[in-house]
């Protein structure tokens, strides 16, 4: 995988060799507690799943070599396949809105002729959400968007936008996966918008400042300057949220009442690996699953790796 | 680099050591040894008959209560939250932790502990319990090889819990006797569905009500899943109520079903638009009372005996009006197992708790005053009370009822039983919906059941199935 | 400004409030239901508060040790918060400006285990805690915040984005320690990143739920959230509802003060985050 180089590292590079090496061991210094804790506290338990994904295991009582069956398993599992569809479909709408609406705020708030003030509760009111446990969050939302009872048809039917109420998260699949996506941007827009915005506030005022001077557009603007400026950022808001919508579990599965429903339109694959192996005991089988799945990430990680280190070039 | 490599080369031997010298511990462990760590075990006046229970209700913070006053023995009761008590105490157990000497189990997770070797012998209590106590509850108490490994205080047998007013409108009688046979069968089920839709009622508040009557035969035997005319006509008889509009769409636990216990409600069908939306349980109580158009009444309930509590105490003005009688088959519910800890250092003090808890009459008598309602499974102590007139159910012998039903209790769990249930309910909606047809949804069916479970088969004469 | 800028203006703040409200008001509705009864909760939904705040706290505080459970969620909060900004910013540095063989292997390796299905490694992570004899202890919830993949992925990648290696030279000469240069001027400098970083690892820990109830067993050692389980534990939910709802409303107060003090910081840190040479 490639690593971002940048130019002062490249600069570094060059310096007058003796006192480069020796300050160099303290880049090993820094990094050691970091290396410790991760040997111990997610290589070894990842090397146990691992270990696991071999074996025929219930999660109690004895464990059976199995070599690859489980597997081989996984790479037929028709469950496993429409799982992993489903987190795609549900994880697409997320993303789209959730992105679209941090940049778009973020373009907001740093436009230089508005100058939007309340910054500060802005940002507070949009993070809230993240402050809510799932749990709660997911309580409501099935409160609200019930179908018979939930305010959200009674607001829309009042106003006269639907004249039948909407079966949200109980009637049709995709309805219910586009609720799972629109809710998930809702909870998590506010911390990407942090993330889009630490970022800007790192860069340099007076490029914006001399940018307007010159005459630049807001669209130039956005795309020389505050794009490119802000692609370490945005790698990594990207990446996080690619990771953690491949990983997307509490929310169907709370919104779905642990069930999957409606017909098995919620499950993701985290879904599907959570209740092999805690519902259907299939420890070992389970852990198979979740090795394809990181498989799985790690080829879309790649890809997006790649497309970002391409337009840095 | 090769310093970092020795590092880590270092770090991981340091690990493996202790990973080695941790994992040679229970070896020579001694029965004499005190815990390590020192974990959770509070102080040294610790006397030798207290305890730990882990359970997931407030149920036994009170047993543990009246324990101490009589022995003087203190039970330390700790709570779980249900959803997660089996990952907790399959992580627990499986490292043979000693910081806890007695735990629950509900019925669907005792087989598991069973294998899983957590659960200590008690049949030492065998025949005590086999005699006792409801049978039911001993065969779920024991494992694969018949050795008594829970205990259970109460039993969960289910019913139909019918409206009597209703009933004596509809039927001409509200005998218990009389009105089961309405319900004695899936077909005799959708007649009565279809009597009580003339008079403009619905028979249940929902078609799920009828999951309770699919358990009549086990989900899995011999490793082969089992679909036979009895979950055919299931799923038959819920498509029936749900296309003909038999049901008030009042789903269990929402605003309209606790509503329908009280009288009177709107039906709130999915074709039916307008203002009935959004109202709360009083709203529709109210709505329902001005009558009109559209107002149904729900007639009955399918729940385990705890839920036939749940209705006593939404009925508001329907309290009395209540009875309970009979199904299409027997069934249970849910209810609460005590186990000791196999790994326990104090196995005697555990087992005896246990024995105060399940076994004593004293205790069942006082658990089924004190828990208003509950329903031990101490046989002498329902024999004791078979003449008590339950007010809230029209004065019916409710106790009496019971017994009888938890004798006809066929116990024949499996471990695959939640995975099909919930396959099945799954392929029940689609067919109701029109989604699927019945043969489609059947193969579906076999197809997830089997894809979860590759070592299940299906019998080559089941249903729908071809290959 | 000429008045089609202003309508536009108008516009923009509308929009704003607009989102606002619809973040805002699911935290009312929680607000809303820690005065309401179980029951009104479950059968109904309301914008205004209910009268039962008292006998829902009643029933809080004949149940539950919430003083303690406070504690409890405050030391793990604060530890891991601390934890996670001071390796993670360490960490970070040593990996954005010093070369050395090996750094490349680290932040591959931990590339590579951001993207792993945490819930499936919590198995090996509970076997690991046993072997080492730490099952209710603290420090399996504390010590894994030392090493944190995305948060030292991200501080990476923010220092890189804010901090021109330039800016070592000078205190270099002067002779500074290398570690007196990392707290003295690259830790000010990264600040607004930690700060970002850290409201997320309060709120994670002081929310973290599964892996405290898998690991602790003495109730007195529980942090909130396991707490709240227990109160939802008792067989009827009705009766607890609103006394659940008020806990999770009350153990969201110290959420907010963390997070306004943070987030103070990050403004206060966008001087100190704009270098000028």
């Amino acid at each position: 995988m490639a690593v971002p180089a940048t130019a002062s590292e490249r600069r570094a590079v060059k310096s007058p060799k003796g006192g480069l090496e020796r300050r160099n061991r303290y880049g090993i210094l820094f990094c050691l507690p970091f290396v410790l804790a991760f040997l111990v506290f997610n290589i070894y338990p990842v090397f146990r799943t691992f270990q696991m994904s071999f074996m025929n295991y219930k999660g109690f009582g004895k464990e059976t070599f199995v070599w690859f069956d489980n597997y081989v398993r996984a790479f037929k599992d028709p469950l496993f396949r429409d799982a992993f569809g489903n987190t795609l479909k549900m994880w697409g709408v997320n993303i789209v809105l959730q992105l679209g609406l941090a940049l778009l705020l973020t373009v907001i708030f740093n436009d230089i002729k508005y100058r939007m003030k309340g910054l500060g509760i802005f940002r507070a009111l949009f993070y809230l959400p993240n402050l809510i446990a799932c749990t709660s969050v997911a309580f409501l939302f099935k409160t609200l968007l019930d179908w018979r009872f939930g305010s959200i048809n009674q607001i829309l039917m009042t106003m006269g936008v639907i004249s039948q109420p909407i079966n949200w998260l109980t009637g049709e699949g995709m309805t219910a996966q586009l609720v799972v996506g629109v809710v998930g941007a809702w909870m998590w827009f506010g911390n990407s918008f942090i993330m889009l915005m630490a970022g800007v506030q790192g860069i340099d005022k007076s490029y914006f400042e001399a940018a307007t001077i010159d005459g630049a557009g807001r669209w130039q603007i956005f795309s020389k300057i505050t794009m490119p400026l802000l692609r370490p950022i945005m790698l990594y808001v990207a990446v996080t949220s690619l990771i953690g919508g491949l990983q997307l579990f509490d929310l169907p599965y709370l919104l779905s009442g642990t069930k999957g429903e409606p017909g098995r339109a919620l499950y993701t694959s985290v879904f599907y690996i959570y209740t092999t192996a805690f519902t259907n005991h299939q420890m070992g089988y389970a852990a198979a699953l979740a090795f394809v799945l990181f498989l799985i990430i790690a080829v879309f990680c790649g890809i997006a790796f790649k497309l970002m280190n391409q337009k840095e070039d | 680099m090769k310093k970092l490599t020795a590092m880590i080369l270092a770090l991981l031997m340091t690990l493996s050591l202790a990973s080695c010298s941790s994992a040679g511990n229970p070896g020579n462990d001694n029965p004499g040894t005190p815990t390590q760590g020192g974990g959770s075990q509070q102080g040294g006046d610790e006397k030798q008959d207290d305890i730990v229970l882990w359970t997931l209700s407030n149920d036994l913070k009170q047993f543990a209560e009246r324990y101490e006053t009589e022995t003087g023995n203190h039970v330390e009761v700790v709570v779980f939250d249900s959803a997660d008590f089996e990952t907790k105490i399959m992580q627990t157990l499986g490292a043979k932790s000693k910081d806890l000497d007695v735990f629950v189990g509900e019925p669907q997770m005792l087989p598991n502990f069973y294998e899983a070797g957590f659960c200590a012998d008690l049949s030492a209590l065998d025949s005590e319990v086999k005699t006792r106590l409801v049978d039911y509850t001993y065969e779920a108490g024991c494992d694969e090889d018949g050795v008594l490994r829970a205990i259970s205080y109460q039993a969960c047998p289910g019913s139909v819990i019918y409206r009597r007013d209703l009933a004596k409108e509809v039927f001409g009688t509200d005998d218990p006797d009389e009105i089961a046979k309405h319900f004695s069968s899936f077909e005799e089920i959708e007649k009565t569905a279809d009597t009580l839709q003339a008079k403009g009622y619905c028979v249940f508040g929902d078609e799920g009500a009828l999951r309770w009557f699919s358990n009549r035969d086990p989900w899995v035997k011999d490793g082969q899943i089992i679909i036979n005319q009895d979950r055919l006509d299931y799923m038959d008889c819920a498509t029936h109520l749900y296309q003909n509009d038999q049901v008030a769409y009042a789903l269990e636990w929402s605003a309209p079903w606790y509503a329908s216990m009280a009288g009177p409600l709107p039906k709130i069908s999915e074709a039916q638009s307008g203002d009935v939306w959004g109202m709360d349980k009083d709203q529709l109580i109210n709505e329902g009372a001005a009558g009109g158009e559209g107002i149904t009444q729900v007639f009955s309930y399918v729940m385990p005996s705890w839920g036939a509590l749940i209705v006593r105490d939404n009925a508001e003005g329907n309290k009395g009006n209540f009875g309970v009688c009979s199904g299409p088959c027997s069934f249970f519910g849910g209810g609460t197992f005590l186990t000791v800890n196999e790994f326990s250092q104090h196995k005697q003090a555990a087992q005896k708790f246990i024995e105060f808890c399940t076994l004593n009459d004293e205790t069942s008598q006082w658990w089924l005053e004190a828990s208003n309602g509950d329903v031990v499974n101490n046989k002498a102590v329902l024999e004791n009370n078979k003449d008590y007139l339950n007010e809230s159910f029209g004065n019916q012998n409710t106790y009496a009822f019971y017994l009888a039903e938890m004798e006809k209790i066929d116990f024949n769990l499996t471990g695959y039983d939640d995975a099909c249930k919930d396959a099945w309910g799954k392929a029940i909606t689609a067919v109701k919906k029109g989604e699927q047809t019945k043969e489609q949804a059947v193969q579906e069916f076999y197809q997830n059941v089997i894809t979860q479970f590759p070592e299940l088969s299906v019998p080559a004469d089941s249903p729908y199935y071809n290959g | 400004m000429d008045a089609k800028s202003k309508s536009v203006k108008a516009l923009l703040y509308l929009f704003l409030i607009l989102l606002s409200t619809l973040c805002f008001t699911p935290f009312w509705l929680m607000i809303v239901n820690a005065t309401r009864t179980g029951n009104e909760i479950m059968t109904g939904f309301s914008l205004l508060p209910g009268g039962s705040l008292a006998e829902n706290w009643k029933i809080v505080s004949e149940n539950l040790n919430l003083g303690r459970g406070f504690l409890n969620s405050l030391f793990l909060a604060v530890c891991n918060t601390a934890l996670v900004s001071y390796f993670s910013a360490l960490t970070a540095y040593g990996l954005a400006y010093y070369k050395f063989k090996g750094a490349k292997v680290i932040f591959t390796a931990l590339l590579i285990f951001m993207m792993v299905p945490s819930q499936l490694s919590m198995l090996g992570f509970y076997d690991l805690v046993n072997q080492m004899g730490l099952i209710d202890t603290y420090w399996p919830l504390i010590l894994p915040s030392i090493a944190s993949p995305a948060t030292v992925f991200f501080l990476r990648q923010y220092i890189l984005s804010v901090m021109p290696k330039a800016i070592l030279e000078a205190p270099r000469i002067d002779g500074a320690s290398e570690f007196k240069i990392f707290h003295k001027i690259v830790l000010p400098i990264m600040a607004p990143g930690i700060a970002t970083m850290a409201i997320g690892a309060f709120i994670g820990s002081w929310n973290n739920y599964l892996i405290p109830m898998l690991i602790i067993n003495t109730p007195a050692k529980r942090p909130l959230p396991v707490m709240v389980a227990e109160l939802s534990a008792v067989r009827d939910i009705t009766t607890n509802m609103g006394a659940t709802y008020l806990v999770v409303a009350i153990s969201a107060v110290p959420i907010m003060i963390a997070f306004c003090f943070f987030s103070k910081y990050i403004i206060s840190g966008i001087s100190a985050g704009s270098v000028k040479e």
